[in-house]
């Protein structure tokens, strides 16, 4: 029996004249996830077909790592059959034969409108085959615990069971670029998502404070980029060495300030990679008052040392809210290992949560700013990071 | 140039080592249990590397049961022991025990076992007067460590062997000597049960060993096809059982323990010397393998990267625990405050170290300390 992966997109419909633009960039996408994979893809009537062309394609695995490309919807494997209701009905019944539950409802659609029937009649022959054939299942319009979907469209008929949700969104690279702080907390990795969801592609730093901090945060750090690759397709991180910096600050600032300090120096320096990868924008996970750092006076004062825009999706959430989305993109086991900041030694008993900028940066003229940050950029190792 | 001071985390494998396990994969491959030649070459190669295992420890080599690791040596002989019980009595351990050991005895409380945990005082050995108070007709089992992985200290095995034998002959003695075997003399015939591992004596991972004394009943926690007398199913591990023995070979020819005492006693003079507010951890009369300090205000993590980062690598409490950011149970039995657990490091040594490198090794270190104190300002924060 052919088998194809039936892929349907969600907001892209709305769109009007350049619908076609986001349809390309979503077709690119798909084809970058299949990795090479020996498959013909097209689209017609709002939905994109993949049909593996050798036995090699594993197209259950591929169904489901396009449930994870941004644009759509739902992914299914579907049963390609004649446009023939009796052939449609038997199909129907055979694929049934393994599923769980003893409730079903038929969904149809008639996408060809010369099939000589109605969408309700296919459904209903295929439902009365289905009992028929299968006296320990019954019909539940409203609440059945498993759908038999069937689709007739213009090549063929195609029936499937299981659907699976896809993540939504609009296609990566349709929004421009933008670049992640990304500090290997639970935070940054969900806020990176957020905005890569919205068809943005991302690269990220990180700030990294060898030996004050192991090589295993860094490692935790490329782990967590890598499952974002996972759904953006690929990511450059960018780990700056910070410890000179951090013990500068550490030197000659007061301590109360060494957080936001800190904050504002990440900006700077993060400001200058960004327009280096052609980023529009910086995205961080912080959340108000979660942190000292985090109090909207904070915010201000970190965001004046930032010139492009600070996006800050998970600015209203709470962490348990944050910790759901953690869970349901894969990252939060990763980020709950314990190797972060295994120093807590720059954290200020007591940080200033309400600083002013002017004093701010008197503070920071204190510091060889340039030569650090000079040094800092210079000696950025960048790791591009795909799935897989 | 590299200098390893975490020799009680892992020894490097010996050269001989290697090119045995390297033999043992490329031509002697039969499984032990195969009836034809390949596997009685196999079975011979066994027999050999448990010959030496156990020469190196001083039993006979029907009473040597190969394992995975030495954790699992450690809970067969204390779940495997207390399995074999008709009824569930009570069981003595102490508080400085590896986690090994530590974690079957908490499972052990689980299954309804009185279990009892010695104190122990500030050099980390245990209270005699307060073990043979704890035994009575219902011990079944006490289980101490020989020579403890984080400081050193090396408990009186014999005496406490010889107190329990005389409270209650029936009570059986299970000693980890994981830190010990082929390091610290353990006295003959003082123990029912001891864990061995081969990867601290310049051995294999993967590979480790139960001696367990003829006539002791013990139950098995794996089963399967019979191999090691029943009581560790499963196909050998032979490439890392031979390279296991040539280990055992290797460390029972020749006495280091007077030159890596040399080390450490040259290492530990020039630490008093030349480091303020340090803490010797170790205790005096410790294994000259390992030498425990808390260099005050400087946490472990920095201590031990900023080392690292010079080629100096030693441990931050023991390394099996270190993954995890909690403070050692060890150094907290001995009473030591918070400040000084959190700054432990562990230096430890094996006889491939040289006294350059412990020279070396100490010119770093104090320089080290002395960059990190420089930052004053950061103890103040902290």
């Amino acid at each position: 029996m052919d088998k194809i992966i039936l892929l349907k997109y969600g907001e892209i419909i709305l769109k009007g004249l350049n619908r076609p633009i986001f349809e390309d960039m979503l077709m690119k996408n798909i084809k970058q996830m299949a990795d090479g994979a020996n498959i013909k893809i097209w689209k017609a009537q709002a939905t994109i077909y993949v049909e593996p062309l050798d036995e090699q394609v594993d197209i259950d695995d591929l169904a489901i790592k396009f449930s994870r490309v941004f644009g759509l919807v739902s992914s299914a494997v579907a049963y390609v059959v004649e446009k023939d209701l009796e052939k449609i009905c038997a199909l129907a019944s055979k694929l049934i034969e393994d599923s769980i539950g003893t409730t079903f409802k038929v969904d149809s659609k008639r996408a060809d409108k010369r099939f000589p029937y109605t969408s309700q009649e296919i459904s209903r022959e295929v439902g009365g085959v289905i009992l028929d054939d299968h006296p320990h299942l019954t019909v539940d319009v409203h609440n059945p615990e498993f759908r038999v979907k069937v689709e007739v469209r213009d090549f063929a008929a195609y029936v499937y069971l299981n659907k699976i949700p896809g993540v939504g969104g609009m296609p990566i690279g349709t929004n421009g670029k933008a670049t992640l702080l990304l500090s290997g907390g639970i935070d940054s990795p969900v806020a990176g998502y957020m905005v890569a969801k919205r068809g943005v592609e991302l690269n990220a730093v990180h700030f990294y404070s060898y030996p004050y901090t192991s090589e295993r945060a860094k490692e935790k750090v490329l782990d967590l980029a890598k499952i974002l690759a996972g759904y953006c397709g690929k990511i450059n991180v960018n780990i700056v060495p910070f410890t000179e910096i951090q013990l500068a600050i550490n030197e000659k600032c007061p301590p109360e300030q060494m957080t936001i300090i800190m904050r504002r120096i990440m900006m700077y320096i993060t400001n200058n990679i960004a327009k280096k990868f052609g980023s529009y924008a910086l995205v961080t996970g912080e959340s108000i008052g979660q942190v000292a750092s985090q109090t909207i006076q904070s915010l201000a004062v970190t965001d004046d040392a930032a010139e492009m825009p600070v996006f800050r999706p998970l600015i209203g959430m709470d962490k348990e809210e944050i910790i759901v989305i953690a869970r349901k993109i894969g990252t939060f086991e990763t980020s709950i290992l314990p190797y972060e900041d295994c120093c807590t030694v720059f954290t200020p008993k007591h940080p200033n949560t309400k600083p002013s900028l002017e004093r701010i940066k008197q503070s920071e003229s204190l510091l060889d700013l340039e030569t650090m940050m000079k040094k800092a950029i210079d000696d950025t190792e960048t790791i591009t990071l795909t799935r897989g | 140039m590299d200098i390893y001071f975490d020799n009680s985390a892992t020894t490097k494998p010996h050269n001989s080592v290697i090119d045995a396990m390297v033999n043992m994969m490329k031509d002697a491959y039969g499984n032990p249990s195969s009836l034809h030649t390949k596997g009685v070459e196999a079975e011979r190669m066994v027999k050999k590397a448990r010959e030496h295992v156990a020469k190196a420890l001083k039993v006979n080599a029907d009473e040597v049961y190969f394992t995975s690791c030495g954790t699992e040596s450690n809970n067969i002989a204390i779940l495997g022991i207390a399995m074999a019980q008709r009824i569930k009595g009570e069981v003595i351990t102490t508080k400085v025990e590896h986690k090994s050991v530590t974690e079957p005895f908490k499972y052990l409380e689980k299954m309804g076992f009185k279990v009892h945990y010695l104190d122990v005082d500030s050099s980390g050995i245990i209270d005699l007067s307060k073990l043979e108070e704890l035994l009575n007709d219902n011990t079944q089992l006490v289980s101490i460590i020989q020579v403890n992985n984080e400081c050193g200290m090396v408990q009186p095995i014999k005496e406490i062997s010889r107190i329990i034998k005389r409270k209650n002959e029936k009570t059986l003695l299970h000693i980890d000597a994981v830190q010990g075997f082929c390091k610290v003399e353990l006295p003959k015939n003082c123990a029912d049960l001891i864990s061995i591992s081969a990867h601290k004596i310049h051995g294999p991972k993967g590979v480790a060993a139960l001696y367990v004394r003829k006539g002791v009943k013990i139950s098995p926690i794996i089963y399967g096809g019979g191999q090691e007398k029943s009581l560790r199913s499963g196909t050998e591990n032979t490439p890392a059982i031979v390279g296991f023995g040539v280990a055992a070979e290797l460390a029972k020819k020749e006495d280091n323990y007077n030159y890596v005492l040399n080390l450490k006693n040259t290492m530990l003079e020039k630490i008093i010397d030349s480091i303020p507010n340090v803490y010797i951890n170790s205790p005096q009369e410790s294994s000259p393998y390992i030498l425990n300090i808390s260099v005050m205000g400087i946490r472990s993590e920095i201590l031990l990267h900023s080392l690292e980062q010079r080629g100096v690598y030693v441990s931050s409490g023991s390394a099996c625990s270190s993954n995890r950011p909690k403070p050692s149970h060890v150094l907290i039995a001995m009473g030591f405050s918070m400040e000084r657990v959190d700054s432990s490091i562990r230096i430890s040594f094996c006889p491939n170290n040289t006294m350059q490198e412990v020279l070396s090794a100490c010119e770093i270190l104090i320089e080290v300390v002395q960059n990190i104190n420089k930052l004053g300002a950061l103890k103040n924060n902290g």
